[in-house]
């Protein structure tokens, strides 16, 4: 059942992959100025340093010279094989370096992920649970506050609290947890924290929301008439429902995690996709760029059907249309 | 006579709401001896609900505050209960089912869990074990094929299916009470039947009372040996089921019984009663009834009437009982 559902899922996939892949072919087009100057990393005021004759050599090297459908038929038949070109800075395969960057990234964002739900579940649910007690204002204060400070700003007070004044934890470098896991803690801990914070902000409102909503329903009544103990009513029947509510919002908010996270990687100098990105915009690496955004952009899209799938698993009245 | 298994007394619920105090229930006294099947009926809003959720101290507090009384059960006041004394009687001594039984399971649990996790928590049975006694208690209510039941999830099932669900939930640990809140009024007559007489036999198979809840005389009489009409809070009759149906006592009980459709009586208009339910936010003085009651004289607009032993064992609140 659910088997089938997952491939029926996966295949859903190729129209969304084929327009995602469409998006980031065209970027470079649509970019002002000249493809070829573009693709070269060359400013359109120093055109003069090439010769008509290079340019026409370039131009065909890259293909720009064929109708464009060939060209992203071309191009795209390149990226499926796994061929994302060189970059123009290093002159080394997009992929090769991209694969280096992404597992800090993916690691990052899994420790904010869990730093996020440590915080805005049981939040959420005491919050509900205590409704307008002082731990509800509390919870709720924490996520007004949450939302409305700027990631960067939260991330550089912590920087001069933490690194500066008490000297606990590094503000910059990076390891990887599978070489020296206390290392790597030490240096994931404030951006995971920031973008931990930035995520269980809005969530702990979700779940609190959630959490009211289902506390009233009859079924929990139900579990109260059975004679469940309170945590057992709570957790094991109205937060599970909760939960596929917010499974959505955490799927959204993983993805940005994945995706987005390009400033606090850069602030923290984690050797990540995000801050991959910026240094190939700052140098004009467009196929950096490329490679960067077309990865999120999958990213994002295979993050929805994990959450779609873990939404079927968690509630079994979703039927596929 | 056996001391009663349950005894409400002067039982006041009062709810705390922005518009102001409403009076839900208002010295309602009653008892239930073992093995008895007490009807409550009254119209919505009459307390009824209220009433039977109190036993279960299931009323949300706040904004429900239950103002005065006892509720005794095996002479102990359930009112008195901690949380966790409480928790070891609901569903394991007294069990309730509710009007809408696709609501009132859990959407994302299998029924099988839902029902085992009764085992688990009163008997304290293991899984495996709980799920032989889910078994046994899913085709007690009568449901084909036990086993693949056990593996639905609700919204699988057909109304009377999740209601025999509901049932046998509600039956796994052999209570000594079972308190049906209208438990057939979501479903079609067919399957009300057929819920009726499940209940009605395993009723009598565990021996085990039964308070059913219900705004329908008709069901109530299929069902219940005394029978409690309650209107705006109160309880204002409670009869065994053969006087109340042919010498009712109180001037609502005889309205309410002139106004159910005959055959017999094909050519004659209906008599509704006259006028509509008090305001519980701002209920009249003296006797609730009296608006609309064809017999009430000076002293029922400023006493309220106690509800007293009127003919032999029933009992009504009425100053003027009786034809």
């Amino acid at each position: 059942m659910l088997a089938r559902y997952v491939v029926r899922r996966i295949l859903q996939l190729i129209p969304v992959l084929v327009l995602v892949s469409l998006a980031v072919f065209l970027l470079v087009r649509v970019i002002p100025g000249d493809p070829v100057l573009v693709m070269m990393g060359i400013d359109q005021d120093e055109r003069a340093r090439i010769t008509p004759e290079q340019y026409r050599v370039l131009q065909h090297q890259i293909g720009l010279d064929r109708p464009i459908y060939v060209q992203y038929l071309n191009w795209a038949d390149k990226i499926v094989h796994g061929d994302f070109g060189l970059s123009l800075a290093t002159r080394r395969p997009i992929v090769e370096i991209i694969f280096e960057r992404y597992p800090a990234t993916l690691y990052l964002a899994a420790t904010a992920l869990l730093v996020g739900l440590a915080i805005a579940i049981p939040a959420g649910v005491i919050a509900a649970v205590k409704q307008n007690t002082k731990i509800d204002y509390a919870a709720m204060g924490f996520a007004l506050w949450g939302v409305a400070m700027p990631d960067f700003w939260l991330a550089l007070m912590l920087i001069v609290l933490f690194s500066l004044k008490l000297g606990w934890l590094p503000s910059i470098g990076y390891a990887s947890p599978f070489d020296n896991a206390g290392l790597f803690l030490q240096h994931a801990c404030l951006p995971a924290i920031v973008m931990g914070t930035e995520l269980a902000a809005p969530l702990t409102r979700y779940v609190r929301a959630e959490m009211l909503d289902q506390l009233r329903q009859d079924y929990v009544r139900t579990a109260w008439a059975k004679g469940l103990p309170s945590r057992m009513v709570i957790v094991k029947h109205a937060l599970r429902n909760s939960l596929i509510a917010a499974v959505t919002v955490v799927g959204l908010q993983t993805a940005r995690l994945l995706g987005g996270a390009t400033i606090i990687e850069t602030i923290f100098s984690w050797p990540g996709v995000g801050r991959l990105l910026i240094d190939g915009i700052y140098q004009r690496d467009y196929p950096i760029v490329q490679g960067a955004v077309l990865l999120i952009a999958v990213t994002y899209v295979f993050i929805n059907l994990i959450v779609d799938i873990f939404y079927k698993w968690l509630d079994p009245r979703i039927k596929l249309e | 006579m056996d001391a009663p298994l349950l005894e409400v007394k002067n039982l006041t619920i009062r709810f705390h709401l922005q518009r102001g105090v409403l009076s839900a229930v208002q010295n309602v006294s009653f008892s239930l001896r073992a093995g008895e099947t007490l009807g409550i009926v009254g119209e919505t809003g009459c307390g009824k609900t209220v009433t039977s959720l109190s036993i279960l101290r299931l009323i949300p507090c706040p904004p429900g505050n239950i103002a005065g009384g006892e509720i005794l059960f095996h002479g102990e006041d359930l009112l008195k209960k901690s949380e966790r004394e409480i928790e070891k009687i609901r569903g394991r001594k007294i069990s309730m089912i509710f009007q809408e039984p696709m609501t009132s399971l859990n959407p994302s649990l299998t029924v099988g869990e839902q029902i085992s996790e009764c085992y688990r928590v009163h008997m304290g049975h293991s899984g495996k074990v709980a799920r032989e006694f889910t078994e046994h208690a899913l085709s007690l209510v009568q449901l084909p094929s036990p086993q693949t039941v056990a593996g639905r999830y609700p919204h699988e099932l057909a109304g009377g299916m999740r209601q025999r669900v509901m049932i046998a939930m509600a039956l796994a640990c052999q209570p000594e009470i079972l308190i049906a809140d209208e438990p057939t009024t979501a479903l079609d007559v067919t399957i009300q039947a057929q819920i009726l007489e499940l209940l009605k036999e395993l009723q009598t198979k565990m021996k085990m009372a039964l308070i059913f809840i219900s705004h329908n005389l008709g069901v109530v009489a299929r069902l219940c040996d005394r029978i409690g009409v309650m209107y705006a809070g109160s309880l204002v009759e409670l009869s065994d089921k053969k006087s109340l149906f042919t010498h009712p006592l109180h001037p609502y009980t005889q309205a309410l019984l002139n106004a159910i459709p005959r055959p017999d009586l094909r050519d004659e208009t209906l008599k509704a009663i006259p006028g509509s339910v008090c305001n519980l936010f701002d209920p009249p003085p003296g006797c609730k009834f009296h608006p609309r009651c064809a017999k009430a004289k000076e002293l029922c607009k400023t006493e309220m009437p106690r509800l007293e032993a009127k003919s032999g064992e029933n009992l009504a609140a009425c100053y003027f009982p009786g034809a």
